[in-house]
């Protein structure tokens, strides 16, 4: 570019680019080993509690050391159209300048769970091209999904003081999910004793650990940059998390075979006369091969 | 599925227009990333090429539109990108469209244009990638 753009970097993020649109249509992750201390990070959450802007403010303490970062970002895509509105990059607009903070917003494309089915092999092809921070931003609400952590080192969860009544919902999800939960928008009036609630709440040998995290302030953001550095990767539920993934992808096989007119019309018959689990069998023997 | 990046460039806030054609877009299919407001044609390349897209749309109400315009084309070039299609919505005074297609704009939409003209347009184009 004529600015202040150099031609190594931007010949690196024209590279990881144009892999990952191979990975979108289907190709194989890109070979190759991660670089020495990277990390990947999946941060889950409902919405509005400030994903994207934790990973800004994350990405800004990479970059003081030198480390690239890459954000893969997931919106829903419309079942109904197919059409989808990524809006993720807005609130990284701090590293608009920068070619080395990669966003990539990717559309789930009916992959339920909150990812996309190419998020695990663009993770790979990130690793193998040299980034050295990746973070995964899944599709905010339905925050239970354990597919994150198959392709995740770290899982964090991020709620805010307004999350309050939500925390007994959460909480299966929480204790099988996050390795550590941050209380964002710790300067809001009732931080305090969100995070008492939320730690009783949590109480037990497995629980993870809890963070206040402020970001206009900066409070707390370099107490996460170094656990997130730290934390040994999870491996116990790795096998729930690659079960998930594999459950999704035939959840996804299903909806591609819906498609096909004649298949749409069987299944809708048997469930109009109510016969769900003759639906469900006549679907599975439907779906593509190969 | 074909890829947008819309993007506002230079100091124009009004983004109600660009949000329309975003939802008109996704209603249509596309997968569209909007970049919010007061974008520098040299961020509006890089956009386009972290996200690869097929298309890049420019909404301009500013009348800074000639200017603007030309930047993000040398951006787009020099960013690898000059094989993707620009195309113009916004304020645009009829005497300018021809101007802008001789800088190498696509198409451009000027206030009125329906919405099936726009819808056509996009439908109409090609995914940058080959099929392999």
């Amino acid at each position: 570019m004529t600015g202040s753009v150099q031609d190594s970097d931007l010949a690196k993020v024209s590279k990881l680019a144009k892999a990952l649109t191979e990975v979108e249509h289907g190709h194989p992750a890109l070979p190759g080993s991660r670089p020495p201390g990277a990390s990947v990070v999946g941060l889950v959450g409902p919405p509005g509690v400030g994903k994207s802007t934790v990973i800004s403010a994350l990405a800004t303490r990479a970059r003081q050391r030198g480390e690239s970062v890459a954000v893969l970002a997931v919106d829903p895509s419309s079942p109904i159209t197919g059409g989808a509105l990524l809006g993720d990059r807005i609130r990284m607009n701090a590293h608009g300048a920068d070619p080395l903070v990669f966003v990539r917003s990717f559309a789930s494309r009916g992959h339920p769970g909150g990812l996309a089915a190419a998020i695990p092999d663009a993770v790979q092809t990130a690793l193998a091209l040299g980034w050295d921070r990746i973070f995964i931003e899944p599709v905010g609400g339905g925050q239970n999904d354990i597919e994150i952590a198959s392709c995740a080192d770290i899982v964090l969860l991020v709620l805010s003081p307004e999350s309050g009544d939500d925390v007994q919902a959460l909480k299966a999800g929480i204790l099988e999910l996050a390795d550590i939960i941050v209380v964002n928008k710790a300067d809001r009036p009732g931080a305090q004793s969100f995070l008492r609630v939320l730690q009783s709440a949590l109480a037990g040998p497995t629980a993870p650990g809890c963070m206040m995290l402020s970001v206009p302030d900066g409070t707390g953001i370099a107490e996460l940059d170094e656990a997130l550095r730290t934390q040994k990767p999870v491996r116990s539920r790795r096998d729930a998390a690659l079960l998930a993934s594999v459950m999704n992808e035939v959840v996804a096989l299903a909806r591609r075979a819906l498609s096909d007119p004649a298949v749409r019309a069987g299944v809708l018959r048997l469930m109009h006369d109510g016969r769900r689990a003759e639906a469900a069998e006549r679907l599975l023997r439907e779906l593509p091969h190969g | 599925m074909t890829r947008v990046l819309l993007a506002k460039p230079g100091l124009d806030g009004h983004d109600k227009g660009v949000k329309v054609l975003a939802t008109m877009l996704r209603d249509a299919g596309c997968e569209v990333i909007y970049t919010g407001l007061h974008q520098t044609p040299e961020r509006i390349a890089l956009a386009a090429l972290q996200e690869d897209v097929d298309v890049v749309g420019l909404s301009m109400l500013s009348g800074a539109h000639m200017e603007l315009t030309a930047d993000v084309l040398r951006e787009l070039k020099s960013a690898g990108l000059g094989d993707r299609p620009v195309v113009i919505g916004g304020n645009i005074p009829r005497h300018d469209i021809a101007k802008l297609e001789a800088l190498g704009v696509a198409r451009v939409f000027p206030g009125g244009s329906s919405y099936d003209d726009i819808i056509n347009w996009f439908s109409g184009l090609a995914s940058h990638r080959p099929v392999s």
